[in-house]
């Protein structure tokens, strides 16, 4: 399916993007050129995506090491209990550098590469804060394990039961800022695409395999400076793991999350080719208030731009939207609770928290996530 | 200024070139050899921190472990729990390529990610390099300069010699890092190459790590006992603290120099002001005033430091340069290993010296311009006034004696401070010269009884030097200075070389060593089946074992030997004070340790003291001192314990070194046999060495150490016998018309010139005779006071005959040969014009 390619093309994109951020904006002397490293690996000797599996849980929350991608993706709307609305993004990527293992004595021997990026908006002060952090997945320094169930990157991670069972807390501290929180699902897992077999393009094995869970209620704390308050709301989170790349034609992507307080979840995206076009590829899935979910075609739904942001780097990033879900519920105003949630991370890109309103009245219709790349 | 006064003072030097010469020489060499002195004790620093710079980079502090190896968990530690994200692992060892060692560092790029280097990030590591480092088996990046030597490029391979046999490595990369760039300067390879090339699974050589001073603070209190945290900084302060009693005696030495210098502006001044005698009378009486001689004095005189020192500045730049070699090798050899670099000459170096230089020869012309602006013009013209200064000897010898008492209070009142030491050594050097002259003029009285004295040229040369004595006063001053310096020099380091031998007799009590060669980490390990296989040697009656170690000795880092004692003591320590006996046997029952005669000066440590030390298994315990030893291989200071209470505090058993004592008919060739061949059978390089190799490196360490004394000693008497010869030659060429005279009372030149000759050799035999009490003197302070206060040592002092009539020889050598040129000049003169000069 179509559709389901987005968190595959979420990354590729991101490490395509380096190639030509790295002229203007990348903070090379931060990253070193991370970035760089993590593009351009050859698909060769990887496992592929190239026919449905079957998915066991809570066995498929570990890594798939075999293949070269893969992430573990939270976006979340939380409230604290003077009513301010902040947002937070934790996303840990393994990626690795070449198939199998190195032969050696040396516990540091490995081919897989951590990457995180953390970030949490606090609307009521306009304040937005992220950080970027990379490590080898070795010498217990970042990894995944199931005894008890573990992603973590140095001491950010994701903890849950010996068995990998919910609920799992979220730990990340970079210092400046801090996520204490702890997740549970309130819908089933959702296999994306043909039974989280998501298909890319025709070519077999340009697929991944991809689950999400569209609601996780989340309490616990945050942290920004030193003022810590206690937040509970909801929360969402993508698995997928892949090794086959997206084609050189895309620029980016705009990507929505969106919580209706109706009960359904809507995921959409929409990728831009270089030319400025929509891409066929883009799509989407609807998620009834049951947790019965319906893939969404490019023809399904349409977006428009309503409102420009541009950050301090010269990316103009939309950051109002109109989305028309095909009747599926009436046009939605899609608003950033904050212009500025640009991650200046090693490649830049927007995600940030968005409310979400019925475009012809005004009323609040839920809560997302929004992801734009490529700008 | 007057204009009339200036030509008059130019006209005059043009016309005494040979003066003006080797005054500007004397200054200029005095200049150099401090400019070069200074030139190379910062260099020698400089390079030093230079070297901290790039093994530190954009880091503060590094932990490092006792053993030299750091369990890769401490790492993680740090990381995730400790959250200190700006922390590097790095394993260091060497390889051999193409039969060169090479240094490898391995680290974990990922690690420095994140840690805002900016420039000072390793180059290297971009892209493809980055990923190719941890996914390609042997893969390195190396420096161009490396690459170039081997004549290798970007993908190819390398063959390597390591510890744990033999390595491929590929290029991935070639770097062209600036000189001294962090990391880039070596092989540099992914963490977990480097372990695997290196043989060292599971360990770390060090980690680095940028905190701030509370950071530091707290994880200092946290670290295990093993562990050791220590500030790049703290590294550079202590190698500036630990050398700076050996630059502060090169600085001293080089202001010897000056001195010797400022006697003979001095000496020249007052004596062209006496050359001028008849023109400074005409130009008082045409109107100029004494304040207007007196300012054209200093005129003449600072003109003459500038221009000296300028040439000076310059001369040392070429002699720093040589210097530098000398200073960094003895740094090497007694502190650290330090590279010589290049010497850089600062902008407020140049103008320390220069104006070092213009005081010191301004101060010089003070007495001499002020007798001439206070001579009445009538007097001036007169001569003998000045010639014999009235009752000058007996202010000179109060003066000169209350200088020297003064010195002795000083050194009595100044407890440790070297730079006291060295004021108490100059200003007792002031005092003697300043009795330089009454103790000739008594010494003059006294030969007159004398037979040799009694005959017509040898009365003749003692009167001419007796009258002369305000000429040639002076420049015997400057000559017995530099003389004695050197006797002074000569007589310590021959007691201190003597001192260092029976030490070394004394210590090095067993007949044979086998030593653990360092391996690739500098740690020195001999094989466990040692011990066992060298008692078994034929012909060996006892081994005793060594090992290396640094501990933390009441706050600081010290050198220690764990001893592991044979059945009679393998090693001799001669002990200081105390009872040596209960000293001995506290040590060998393994109860207390002791503590070398450095350490225990410097900090104060005495028998029977408890010292605070940290140790492994115990964490930080109070140790009691036995007894302080005699010891001059570490200025630092060092420690030894027994084994028996090294082992009850601390987990290792390594052994870096054994002591074998021989059977009395044994040979020691079939011995020395045995244990090279168990060498070559036992894992591990180990090297077998005789006693008598051991003493006889030792003391060429000593004398290599002594080098660069004697290159300042040889630059101290050239500046002094350049004033010897200007002096006397000025004095001679200046008494032609009095050898006219004697040549026309019937005296042949033959006669003429061995009445000149009689009279430099007097000259000489006296300065050389007066310098050796002072250089007797100067080897005390220098034995008991600056060597004391610089090192801690103590020695023997020892008085050398030969030394003395040296010191004697040169002093008339150099007196003979200054007077070589005026002799010839009167042998060839011609009669006539000199007598019409009448």
């Amino acid at each position: 399916m179509r559709g389901r390619i987005t968190h595959l093309a979420r990354l590729t994109a991101l490490l395509l993007t380096v190639l030509f951020a790295a002229c203007d904006n990348r903070t090379a002397e931060d990253s070193m050129a991370v970035g760089d490293a993590l593009g351009g690996i050859a698909a060769t000797g990887f496992a592929r995506a190239d026919s449905p599996r079957q998915f066991v849980f809570p066995g498929d929350h570990a890594a798939h090491p075999d293949f070269r991608n893969e992430w573990w993706y939270f976006t979340g709307n939380v409230e604290a209990p003077d009513g301010d609305r902040l947002g937070y993004q934790l996303t840990l990527f393994r990626i690795a550098l070449a198939p199998g293992s190195p032969e050696s004595q040396s516990a540091w021997a490995t081919h897989q590469v951590w990457m995180g990026h953390v970030a949490v908006t606090d609307v009521a002060t306009a304040d937005h804060r992220h950080a970027e952090r990379y490590a080898r997945g070795a010498a217990g320094l970042a990894g995944q394990s199931m005894q008890p169930f573990r992603v973590w990157l140095e001491d950010w991670q994701i903890r849950g039961d010996a068995d990998g069972s919910f609920p799992w807390t979220i730990d990340v501290d970079t210092g400046e800022f801090a996520l204490q929180l702890t997740v549970d699902p309130v819908r089933e897992v959702i296999l994306q695409g043909d039974k989280g077999l998501s298909q890319k393009s025709a070519a077999p094995g340009n697929a991944s395999y991809y689950y999400s869970i569209t609601r996780l209620a989340t309490r616990g704390e945050i942290r920004i400076d030193d003022s810590t308050r206690a937040v509970s709301g909801m929360s969402w989170l993508d698995r997928e793991w892949s090794t086959s790349a997206l084609g050189n034609d895309q620029a980016g992507w705009d990507w929505f999350s969106l919580q209706l307080d109706s009960g359904e979840d809507l995921m959409v995206y929409r990728l831009r080719k270089t030319d400025g076009s929509t891409d066929e590829h883009s799509a989407g899935a609807w998620v009834d208030a049951q947790g019965v979910s319906e893939t969404l075609q490019a023809s399904d739904f349409s977006l428009r731009e309503e409102r420009f942001w541009t950050s301090g780097s010269g990316r103009r990033y939309p950051v109002a939207w109109t989305l028309e879900t095909g009747g599926r519920s009436p046009t939605l105003r899609i608003e950033a609770l904050l212009d500025d949630q640009e991650m200046r991370t090693s490649v830049r890109y927007w995600e940030g928290a968005v409310r979400i309103e019925a475009a012809a009245t005004g009323e609040h219709l839920g809560r997302g996530y929004l992801e734009m790349t490529g700008y | 200024m007057s204009p009339l006064l200036l030509r008059s003072s130019r006209r005059f030097f043009i016309r005494h070139p040979w003066q003006l010469g080797l005054t500007l020489l004397s200054i200029a060499l005095g200049t150099a050899v401090m400019v070069a002195v200074d030139l190379a004790n910062s260099a020698a620093t400089r390079s030093f921190d230079r070297s901290i710079d790039v093994l530190s980079g954009p880091m503060s502090h590094e932990i490092t472990a006792a053993d030299g190896s750091i369990a890769e968990d401490v790492y993680r530690t740090l990381r995730l729990d400790r959250r200190l994200r700006r922390t590097l692992p790095l394993v260091e060892g060497r390889i051999e390529i193409n039969g060169d060692s090479q240094e490898v560092v391995g680290t974990d790029p990922f690690a420095l990610t994140g840690m805002d280097l900016g420039a000072s990030a390793p180059s290297g590591l971009e892209g493809d390099t980055l990923r190719t480092l941890l996914t390609e088996p042997g893969g390195v990046v190396i420096p161009q300069s490396l690459a170039r030597t081997l004549g290798i490029g970007k993908g190819d391979t390398l063959t390597a010699t390591t510890n744990v046999g033999t390595a491929r490595l590929r290029v991935l990369a070639i770097t062209d890092p600036g000189p001294g760039s962090w990391l880039a300067d070596r092989i540099l390879a992914d963490i977990a190459t480097a372990q695997d090339v290196l043989g060292k699974p599971g360990s770390l050589s060090r980690i680095q790590l940028k905190l701030t001073d509370a950071e530091a603070a707290a994880l200092d209190d946290s670290l295990p006992a093993a562990l050791q945290l220590e500030a790049y900084q703290q590294k550079q302060a202590t190698f500036a603290e630990m050398t700076e009693a050996f630059r502060v005696n090169l600085a001293a030495m080089s202001l010897l120099a000056v001195l010797v210098g400022v006697f003979l502006v001095y000496n020249t001044m007052t004596f062209a002001a006496l050359q001028r005698r008849q023109a400074f009378a005409v130009m008082r009486m045409t109107g100029a005033s004494g304040g207007q001689l007196f300012r054209l004095l200093l005129v003449e005189a600072g003109a003459l430091g500038l221009i000296g020192s300028a040439i000076g500045v310059a001369l040392g730049m070429a002699l720093g340069q040589g210097l530098l070699v000398l200073v960094s090798r003895t740094i090497s050899d007694l502190y650290v290993e330090i590279s010589p670099t290049q010497i850089d000459l600062a902008p407020a170096m140049v103008l320390r010296s220069v104006a070092i230089t213009l005081f010191a020869v301004l101060a010089a012309t003070l007495v001499p311009a002020r007798s001439v602006a206070r001579a009445a013009p009538v007097i001036a013209e007169r001569r003998s006034q000045q010639e014999t200064g009235g009752r000058t000897p007996w202010l000179l010898l109060s003066a000169g004696v209350a200088g020297m008492l003064a010195s002795l209070v000083l050194i009595a009142l100044s407890g440790q401070s070297l730079v006291a030491g060295f004021s108490a050594l100059f200003v007792f050097v002031v005092g003697y010269s300043l009795c330089i002259p009454p103790l000739m003029l008594a010494l003059l009285r006294g030969c007159e009884p004398l037979p040799l004295f009694r005959r017509s040229i040898g009365r003749l040369a003692l009167r001419g030097v007796q009258s002369s004595l305000s000429r040639t006063g002076l420049a015997t001053v400057a000559l017995a200075i530099a003389v004695s310096a050197t006797v002074g020099v000569g007589l310590m380091t021959g007691s201190f070389r003597a001192s260092v031998a029976d030490w070394l007799d004394t210590t090095l009590g067993s007949d044979l060593y086998v030593s653990a060669a360092a391996d690739s980490q500098g740690e020195r390990r001999l094989d466990t089946a040692w011990l066992k296989a060298a008692n078994n040697v034929p012909g060996v009656s006892d081994v005793s074992t060594g090992s290396n170690r640094d501990l933390q000795i009441n706050g600081e880092t010290v050198r220690a030997l764990v001893l592991g004692a044979a059945r009679h003591s393998a090693r001799g320590f001669e002990f200081i004070g105390g009872n040596p006996e209960a000293a001995r046997q506290q040590f060998s029952e393994g109860r207390a340790l002791i503590v070398s005669e450095p350490l225990s000066y410097r900090q104060g440590i005495s028998a029977g003291d408890r010292v605070r030390v940290r140790s492994v298994t115990s964490g930080n315990i109070t140790l009691p001192v036995a007894g302080i030893y005699r010891d001059y291989s570490s200025s630092r200071g060092m420690v030894v314990l027994p084994r028996l209470l090294y082992e009850r505090h601390w987990p290792d058993r390594d052994v870096s070194n054994l002591g074998i004592s021989l059977a009395a008919d044994a040979r020691i060739d079939d011995v020395i046999g045995a244990l090279q061949a168990l060498a070559a059978r036992l894992p591990g390089d180990a090297e077998v060495i005789s006693n008598r190799a051991i003493r006889d490196s030792s003391l060429a360490i000593f004398d290599r150490t002594f080098v660069i004394t004697d290159v300042l000693k040889v630059l101290v008497i050239l500046v002094a016998f350049i004033g010897v010869f200007s002096a006397l030659m000025a004095l001679f060429l200046e008494k032609g018309r009095e050898f006219a005279v004697l040549r026309a009372t019937g005296m042949t030149p033959g006669q003429l010139q061995r009445l000149v000759l009689s009279q430099a050799a007097l000259v000489g035999l006296l300065a050389g005779l007066l310098s050796v009490p002072l250089g007797g003197v100067l080897s005390e302070i220098l034995i008991d006071v600056i060597n004391r206060r610089s090192f801690g040592w103590t020695m023997q002092s020892h008085f050398f005959p030969a030394i003395a009539l040296e010191a004697v020889l040169l002093s008339i050598v150099a007196a003979l040969l200054a007077a070589l040129y005026p002799t010839r000049r009167i042998g060839t003169a011609s009669l006539r014009d000199r007598l019409a000069g009448l």
